[in-house]
């Protein structure tokens, strides 16, 4: 197989440009192996063990920039070099593209598009404050993707928006839909009557995905942060933005999303659902919901059902004949149980979810909090299931790997699968597994094709697995949308076709996975 | 500007453009020195100048090849570029010069706390780091090997198996500093706080710290870029980054307060006595638990600051550093 490399003398690119297009090099058609790295002599010896040392790469330098690629034939190596000088010039452009001046701060872009009203704003936590002041002192709503910001920053922050009239969304909020527009982590909804404030992104994006499933619009999704509903920040943004969806003339329904409040946040922010007649369905995952109910909004356990109730109030109809059906439909998955369970292996014992939303994450734990053994996780219900490392699986196990210890200087799983792909395969060595329960986001800002790549590690796993004479059962949802780049029915016929069973969503899917692993612990 | 960069700039000086990104252009003297010009005064550093407001791409001046890559100093003004109009102008006459060496006497008398928030540390860089230096590429497991031999030989008196784990890692790795070197710096560093914190010294005499610093020194003369080995060399002298003392500031118990712009850092640090208070007053709350619930934000915030850099630079920094303050602490001296 020809192997060809190319010297760039005293060439620098940054670290992420390097990433990318080494990346992209390996994606190419007939591209067997590559590399893109300096050409320091530790580096050439790793290359050479590769067997992609060329005589011509052997002379490069410690400051020059070494592309070696190894492909089916000669064209093709030299179509992969070729593609990556085009790829290293794309991402630095030359004179006559960026000689101009783009604003570097959020004052001079604010100053260049007077217009804009809305600033999205995801920074280092140590400065993304600052920014946010910024804008909110210019007139801006505000979209904070940004985490790590203290808390009494962000309560300073809410309490300004309020102050102005504005909406303050986050810190850590990465998902929004204001009037039809997309932000972040969404997904492509139709319009309608439907108006959601979530404290939780996933959560966000399982409701409105569930209503477009549906067939019901989505009026404005607002988020608010994950830490909205503690005591300190009251729910502040919740309440501003319930405010603005209860007078929204496009607006007839409400939709509130969060894990359980605090206590005196859930307390005002039901309190203001009475000052307005349109019905309200309210999904505090875990909460009580007699405060929920006596507040005269209907009560949801899980996502699924925030949006089955929702879409039945839209309709002019009453939520509990839909919701009564949903449950019903909840024991068509006995049997689908029973089928799975009886191709384990004895020893196979253990459910492994591996999660890229959090909300998605939780709502499985509590769907799956009365299995007789407890289910473990680096974000557990309770302190007590916490994983001592969130690297290794113990018994039961549900993993968020978006959480921060997985996503410090790393992409977030839903834009970069590879480390759950890894995990995938980890599971899959570890006998004891049975299930592995997968969630699967779609919608822009997500990966292309994140069934597609998941399929890659199941095949891989389910190959580990059969090595050692096992069946691994292997279970997903697929949150998405019809109009999501991926295609929600294209991504969900990829998952069938690696052997996955799909669901419609998690909250079934935990079910599922559920039943079969309560059977074997019978 | 760092130090560094304030001596390098000395009137009269030539050099040439090393590269260049969107927010920061490296420069080389003909001295060999190297000097990087940048508009995000986060970025400053020992030898970083940071200019002032916007500025253009710089990928996208005009073109800088051969001649026109160039640079001079003169009258107090740096100017990129051969010829009349040169591409970049810096005025470095109202500069101030900002001090790279932390205060290691500061973090000597605040050891026990530094001792008790290093596991923290540790856990919040383990998966980042897990996710560089883990895997089944080929220079994968060649840093696993140097660096299981440098941390073996870290508490004995260095010697061959220390100098061949370093050279093995210089220079090793992806990235445009090789992630290998990230590693080193952040090694260097961590054996220096060990040192303040009260790590033991080499039965031989002098410190251990240096003596690391000067065998990395060495190594990266013929092992690595000469941007990396810009970058050892500011490590091996002990000197770091802002973003490296705003983390170093945390783990003693530090947040900088005031002047939140980076650029008007203050020299000398602050205790955290007077943060705490005004934590307490804010808030409401008893000292200890606010002074944890900033600590434990600041810490937070300041790892999130260095694993944005590059991208893997800094998660293989963290973890070098992480592995020198283990591999230097004597844990009854820091308590």
């Amino acid at each position: 197989m020809p192997i060809a490399s190319r010297i760039k003398p005293s060439e620098y690119h940054d670290s992420v440009t390097l990433m990318l297009v080494a990346k992209a090099l390996l994606e190419l058609p007939g591209v067997q192996d590559a590399a893109m790295v300096m050409g320091t002599p530790a580096n050439r010896e790793i290359v050479a063990g590769a067997g992609l040392l060329t005589p011509d790469g052997a002379g490069c330098g410690a400051d020059d920039l070494l592309i070696a690629v190894k492909a089916e034939d000669d064209q093709a190596a030299s179509e992969a070099l070729t593609r990556a000088d085009a790829l290293l010039a794309e991402r630095a452009p030359r004179s006559g593209q960026g000689g101009t001046a783009r604003p570097k701060s959020l004052s001079s872009a604010i100053a260049s598009a007077p217009g804009a009203n809305l600033a999205v704003i995801s920074v280092t936590g140590r400065y993304a404050a600052r920014e946010a002041r910024t804008a909110l002192e210019h007139g801006l709503h505000v979209l904070l993707f940004s985490d790590n910001v203290p808390l009494e920053e962000e309560v300073a922050l809410k309490a300004l928006a309020v102050k102005r009239g504005l909406l303050c969304m986050g810190p850590d909020a990465g998902t929004a839909i204001i009037n039809g527009v997309a932000l972040g982590f969404a997904n492509a909804v139709p319009r309608g009557a439907v108006g959601l404030v979530s404290a939780s992104g996933t959560g966000l994006q399982g409701v409105t995905c569930a209503l477009a499933r549906a067939g019901v619009g989505v009026s404005q999704a607002l988020g608010t942060g994950g830490r909205d509903l503690s005591e300190a920040v009251g729910g502040t943004m919740m309440l501003a933005g319930l405010r603005a969806l209860q007078e929204d003339p496009g607006t007839r329904v409400l939709v509130l999303i969060s894990k359980p409040p605090a206590p005196t946040a859930a307390a005002r922010v039901l309190a203001q659902l009475g000052s307005s007649p349109k019905p309200a369905v309210v999904c505090f995952l875990g909460a009580d919901p007699r405060p929920i109910e006596a507040a005269g909004a209907t009560a949801a356990t899980n996502l699924t059902q925030a949006a089955t109730a929702a879409a039945a109030l839209a309709r002019g109809n009453k939520p509990e004949a839909a919701l009564g059906e949903l449950d019903a439909a909840g024991a068509t998955l006995i049997p689908l149980a029973g089928r799975e369970q009886a191709q384990l292996a004895a020893g196979q014992r253990a459910l492994r979810g591996l999660f890229s939303g959090g909300t998605f994450c939780y709502e499985a734990q509590l769907i799956l909090k009365n299995l007789p053994e407890p289910v473990h996780s680096n974000a557990p219900l309770s302190k007590a299931n916490k994983l001592a490392d969130s690297n290794t699986s113990v018994g039961h196990t549900c993993v968020d790997l978006g959480e921060d210890e997985f996503t410090q200087g790393r992409l977030h799983p839903m834009i970069d699968p590879a480390l759950r792909n890894r995990r995938i395969l980890q599971e899959a060595r570890d006998p004891a597994t049975a299930v592995i329960l997968l969630d699967v986001v779609l919608g822009y800002g997500a990966h292309p094709d994140p069934a597609g790549a998941a399929a890659e590690a199941i095949a891989v796993a389910r190959t580990i697995a059969e090595q050692g004479g096992r069946h691994i059962v292997f279970i997903a949802s697929v949150c998405g949308t019809e109009g999501d780049p991926q295609r929600l029915s294209r991504q969900e016929a990829v998952l069938r076709e690696a052997g996955v069973i799909v669901l419609p969503d998690n909250a079934s899917a935990a079910r599922l996975a559920g039943l079969i692993t309560q059977a074997l612990h019978a | 500007m760092g130090r560094r960069a304030a001596a390098s700039l000395q009137e009269g000086v030539t050099g040439r453009l090393l590269a260049r990104f969107e927010r920061t252009c490296d420069l080389v003297t003909d001295l060999g020195d190297v000097v990087a010009l940048a508009f995000d005064p986060a970025l400053l550093g020992p030898f970083i100048v940071v200019v002032a407001g916007d500025g253009p791409d710089l990928r996208g001046l005009r073109d800088l090849e051969g001649l026109q890559g160039r640079f001079a100093v003169s009258g107090r003004t740096l100017r990129l570029g051969a010829g009349g109009a040169p591409a970049l102008t810096v005025n470095l006459s109202r500069v101030t010069t900002w001090e790279p060496l932390p205060d290691y006497a500061y973090l000597g008398a605040h050891g026990a706390e530094i001792a008790s928030r290093l596991p923290a540390l540790a856990q919040m860089v383990s998966v980042p780091a897990n996710a560089v230096f883990a895997g089944d590429e080929g220079w994968q497991g060649a840093a696993q090997r140097s660096i299981a031999a440098i941390a073996r030989s870290s508490r004995s008196s260095g010697g061959a198996a220390l100098a061949e784990g370093v050279t093995a890692l210089c220079g090793l790795g992806p990235g445009l500093t090789p992630a290998g070197d990230d590693w080193l710096a952040g090694w260097l560093l961590g054996l220096r706080v060990a040192q303040a914190v009260g790590g033991s010294e080499l039965a031989s005499g002098g410190s251990r710290a240096e003596g690391a610093g000067a065998l990395v020194l060495g190594v990266s003369a013929r092992r690595t870029t000469t941007l990396s080995r810009a970058f050892l060399a500011c490590a091996a002298a002990g000197e770091a980054d802002l973003s490296w003392h705003t983390l170093l500031g945390a783990l003693a118990g530090r947040r900088e307060t005031g002047s939140d712009h980076p650029a008007v850092a203050r020299r000398g640090w602050k205790s955290e006595g007077w943060e705490a208070a005004d934590c307490h007053e804010r808030r409401g709350l008893t000292p200890p638990g606010c002074y944890e619930k900033c600590t434990e934000s600041a810490l937070g915030q300041a790892v999130q600051a260095i694993l944005a850099h590059g991208a893997t630079s800094g998660a293989a920094m963290l973890a070098g550093f992480v592995a020198g303050c283990a591999g230097g602490l004597d844990p009854e001296r820091a308590s």
